[in-house]
């Protein structure tokens, strides 16, 4: 026999079945390319060059790992409907006088063909979309673009490690499946599964709590350090509520419609009840899936896009002007140096100030239980929550721009954000404070910044209320305790660079200062301008941002394949009940009409249910991203609701597409 | 009165390409009056299939005409032909075409269902039938859960809940075994004998015994028929068995 037989034949067999094995091909190009270009990107020189490439590296290379998990599970996935769908080929091979040991060489030359495929085209896709793609990277943390084009041989070495094991072990399983089966059940496989599935309450009743206990967290829990660790089990709750539920309570309903005689027998809902019952018993982990890949896609791009358009709203909020400094419990004459060092740095370099805040404040953390305030280690204090109370005296308060209020010593003005606003008073130590007014605002920018703990400013009378709560604190946290800081905050005139100079140039003039000094005398003094902060930040959201992107769109072209071979699968089977249903008299349109609204809800119950986890999310995602700074939740939301409509509308086009050729099979 | 009249009909299939032409039906001409029994009988590739697929509405004739009670089938709109088929025919198919999506009750409501009818209705028309049919006790099951002959029983059924006009059965015994072809033949007698009318196209002598009338279909033409009229079953088969080998020897034996 010819030695080129195998592989000829296997030739011959991909090429018939270019249907099923052009989308399976594209999609491993698609991942392995991917898997390059993150690989590439988290070695690449010039991004290690860059402020901040830490960051990014990092998050890069948590990338690389999620793409190589979801490569090994999205290609065994895609696999096993090309399986499915070939076995009866395999059979029929098997009783033409093929022995499997036959089958297997033609599956091995097959695979050889379909991998050697993806990996080249995958390496050769990857190289020319790499530099796109460190294009988009470079854009969106808004740095230069490094010229060149580079290629990483580290990155191709690992990616064909990576795909060649896949590709293997699909093959191994692949020969497996067909070394087990009787030639009869090759031949039929592909008419299995017509058994009514069962109603399975236990499960049902499983994913409602799951998905109500997910949803319960994503709700009710408040403390951001909380949301960050309960997180990934809200996650892993809904997820496992999802499978639950559409695999046994989508039948569990469905069945309960059933049982509705009134309901079931008519022209609409009779075929199409049924029919779901069906397609539901073997869609079910698929539609679960893209469920799941969606709710991930919508959840990561929302939350980076609201997160990078958010950066100057974030970075307004922590840095409440251009030019910020913080001095750590400084004498008044440390203080006017400390204006003096400001008011130099600023005119030395020909620029002026424009809106100066200046302010003296302390801040005590403490466990907050209805109105009495602990102090005290974690664990020690177990009871309240934990609180921060800014403190400033009424005379800073003036001058930031407030009304005078006549205050007694054990008098306080109270603003919070978020924090109680019914108490009648606060005691701290063996002193108690009356709150005599709730403030509407405060003229002090970054109130939102700290959104961890809940936040209380307090208005003192003045500056011996704060030594004296210094002091009732410096007993509890001994060495730990906060000090009084001295915060000035100023607009400059000029951009960005006489911004960032003019930080520079307080930084210089106090290191000049305290150099003269011996230690004890030095000024404790922090400078900050929120442009160079902001550049840092920038790299940091862009390359989330461009994670989410990237990753969604991974996820993205997952749930279109996956869509896509259902949707054929599906025909086949179809083909025959269509042809039956018209020959017990329902005419084309009916039967069209009445599998179109099948594969309609089919298809679109994992996009509605997707919206609803979105939903449930939507406030713990914006818990999350609080957590990164990004205070603006309207601009969330309307990131959100622009995200999910962006994503409808290619799930609508796909769909559209991909009905085609459905239609195409069952016509 | 003739409740089907076909008149000289003719079935050219064209392949796709316009190439060659092959004649299935060249000229077919008959008529099955109300409360009769009809066998079509024909070798494969006789044009039996392609005949019933054009009585059925299925398919449309090149030339000539159906007329159902005096309508002409091939007249009627696109649109209306299914509902057409559901209120006047009955289908029974060799592979039985049940949906194994419902269950055997469901199946035989479906056409029920589309013409609109309440569940009380269906249920009280369904009764009497299954339990003729001796599938009352089956009923919730599911296609894949009976027997070939219980499902054919089902068929059967679903061909007769609406109560049509005419009944046609595709080689309704091909696929079952000896007994249950055995049932179902008797119990498309009895059918008849209660007045419904029934057409069926079969290659098997034994279901054509059963028939009151055989027409036997050569070379796309009505070849031949003969009646039962007072013979027994055996003798019918008899009968059909000479006729056919007179067909395929060309009648050498009886000159």
């Amino acid at each position: 026999m010819n030695r080129f037989f195998y592989g000829r034949l296997a030739f011959s067999n991909l090429k018939k079945n270019s249907g099923l094995y052009l989308p399976y091909i594209l999609a491993a190009i698609g991942v392995s390319a991917v898997y390059y270009i993150m690989g590439a990107i988290s070695r690449d020189e010039g991004i290690k060059k860059m402020p901040g490439s830490g960051d990014v590296a990092m998050i890069l290379g948590l990338g690389c790992w999620v793409i190589a998990i979801f490569a090994v599970i999205f290609l065994f996935y895609t696999n096993s409907f090309l399986m499915k769908r070939r076995k009866k080929e395999f059979g029929l091979f098997n009783i033409l006088g093929m022995e499997k040991r036959h089958i297997g060489k033609m599956m091995f030359w097959e695979m050889v063909m379909v991998a050697s495929v993806s990996i080249v085209f995958g390496i050769v896709v990857g190289i020319l979309l790499n530099k796109l793609v460190v294009l988009i990277l470079m854009r969106l943390v808004d740095l230069e673009v490094p010229f060149g084009f580079s290629v990483s041989v580290e990155a191709i070495v690992n990616m064909v490690i990576l795909f060649g094991c896949i590709f293997v072990v699909t093959l191994i399983y692949n020969l497996f499946q067909v070394q087990k089966a009787r030639p009869i059940e090759l031949l039929q496989s592909a008419n299995q599964g017509e058994k009514e599935p069962k109603t399975r309450w236990i499960l049902t009743v499983m994913g409602l709590l799951f998905l109500a206990g997910g949803y319960g967290i994503a709700l009710l829990v408040k403390d951001p350090i909380s949301v960050l660790l309960l997180f990934f089990l809200a996650v892993i709750l809904v997820i496992a509520g999802t499978y639950c539920l559409f695999t046994a309570g989508s039948i569990a309903v469905l069945k309960l419609l059933r049982k509705n005689k009134n309901y079931y027998y008519k022209i609409n809902h009779f075929t199409s009840v049924s029919g779901m019952i069906y397609r539901m018993k073997q869609n079910a982990v698929g539609l679960s899936n893209i469920c799941i890949l969606s709710t991930m896609v919508l959840v990561m791009i929302s939350g980076t896009v609201s997160l990078y358009m958010g950066v100057d709203d974030s970075m307004k909020e922590r840095y409440p002007k251009n030019i910020n400094l913080t001095g750590y419990d400084l004498t008044s004459s440390e203080k006017e140096v400390m204006r003096e060092l400001a008011r130099r740095g600023v005119s030395d370099l020909g620029i002026e100030m424009e809106e100066v805040l200046e302010y003296n404040s302390l801040s005590v953390t403490a466990y907050k239980d209805g109105e009495t305030l602990h102090l005290g280690e974690q664990g020690i204090v177990s009871k309240g929550e934990v609180s921060v109370m800014q403190w400033i005296t009424m005379e800073d308060y003036e001058h930031l721009g407030g009304k005078h209020t006549e205050l007694m010593e054990d008098e306080v003005l109270v603003y919070t954000m978020r924090g109680d606003t019914n108490d009648q008073q606060y005691h701290l130590g063996d002193k108690s404070f009356r709150i005599k007014e709730y403030l509407p605002e405060l003229l002090i920018g970054g109130t939102k910044a700290e959104v961890v703990y809940d936040v209380y400013f307090l208005v003192a009378k003045d500056e011996t209320v704060l030594q004296e709560i210094q002091k009732i604190q410096k007993e509890a946290y001994k060495d730990r305790a906060s000090n009084i800081n001295t915060l000035i905050y100023m607009d400059v005139t000029g951009g960005k660079e006489q911004e960032i100079a003019c930080a520079n140039h307080i930084k210089e003039l106090l290191e000049a200062h305290n150099q003269s000094l011996p230690e004890e005398e030095q000024i404790n003094l922090r400078v900050d301008s929120r442009e160079d902060n902001k550049e840092g930040f920038m790299i940091f959201c862009g390359g989330f941002l461009f994670l989410g992107i990237f990753l969604g769109f991974v996820f993205l072209m997952a749930t279109v394949l996956i869509i896509y071979y259902k949707q054929v699968s599906e025909g086949y089977e179809d083909k025959g009940r269509f042809e039956i249903m018209q020959k017990v008299g329902m005419s084309k349109k009916e039967v069209k009409a009445s599998i179109r609204s099948q594969v309609l809800k089919v298809f679109f119950l994992p996009l509605v249910m997707a919206c609803i986890h979105l939903t449930a999310a939507f406030p713990m995602v914006n818990r999350l991203i609080l957590l990164f700074g990004m205070v603006n939740a309207p601009l969330f939301a309307i990131c959100t609701v622009a995200t999910v409509g962006v994503f409808a509308v290619i799930y609508a086009i796909v769909y559209g597409i991909t009905a085609r050729s459905y239609y195409k099979i069952v016509g | 009165m003739a409740i089907l009249e076909v008149n000289n009909i003719k079935k050219v299939y064209t392949t796709r390409f316009g190439g060659n032409q092959v004649q299935a039906l060249s000229d077919v001409s008959f008529s099955v009056e109300k409360g009769e029994y009809v066998a079509i009988m024909g070798e494969s590739g006789s044009g039996k299939t392609t005949l019933l697929n054009i009585l059925a509405s299925l398919d449309r004739a090149t030339a000539g005409q159906v007329l159902l009670n005096g309508k002409n089938v091939s007249a009627i709109r696109e649109g209306e032909l299914s509902a057409f088929r559901r209120q006047n025919l009955g289908f029974v198919f060799q592979d039985f075409n049940l949906l194994d999506t419902f269950s055997l009750q469901d199946n035989i409501f479906l056409p029920l269902v589309l013409a609109g009818k309440s569940y009380n209705e269906m249920r009280s028309r369904l009764m009497p039938i299954a339990e003729k049919l001796s599938i009352n006790e089956i009923l919730s099951k599911y296609p894949y859960e009976v027997s070939g002959g219980q499902k054919q029983r089902a068929a059967v059924a679903r061909a007769l809940i609406t109560n049509p006009q005419l009944i046609l059965a595709d080689e309704p015994t091909g696929a079952l075994d000896s007994k249950a072809a055995e049932g179902l033949l008797s119990m498309f007698q009895n059918i008849n004998e209660e007045g419904q009318t029934i057409l069926m196209v079969t290659h098997s002598i034994k279901a054509a015994s059963c028939a009151k009338r055989v027409l036997f279909i050569k070379d796309g033409q009505v070849f031949h028929q003969i009646y039962k009229g007072s013979s027994s079953n055996e003798e019918m088969y008899q009968k059909i068995s000479d006729t056919l080998t007179v067909i395929t020897t060309g009648g050498e034996r009886n000159e």
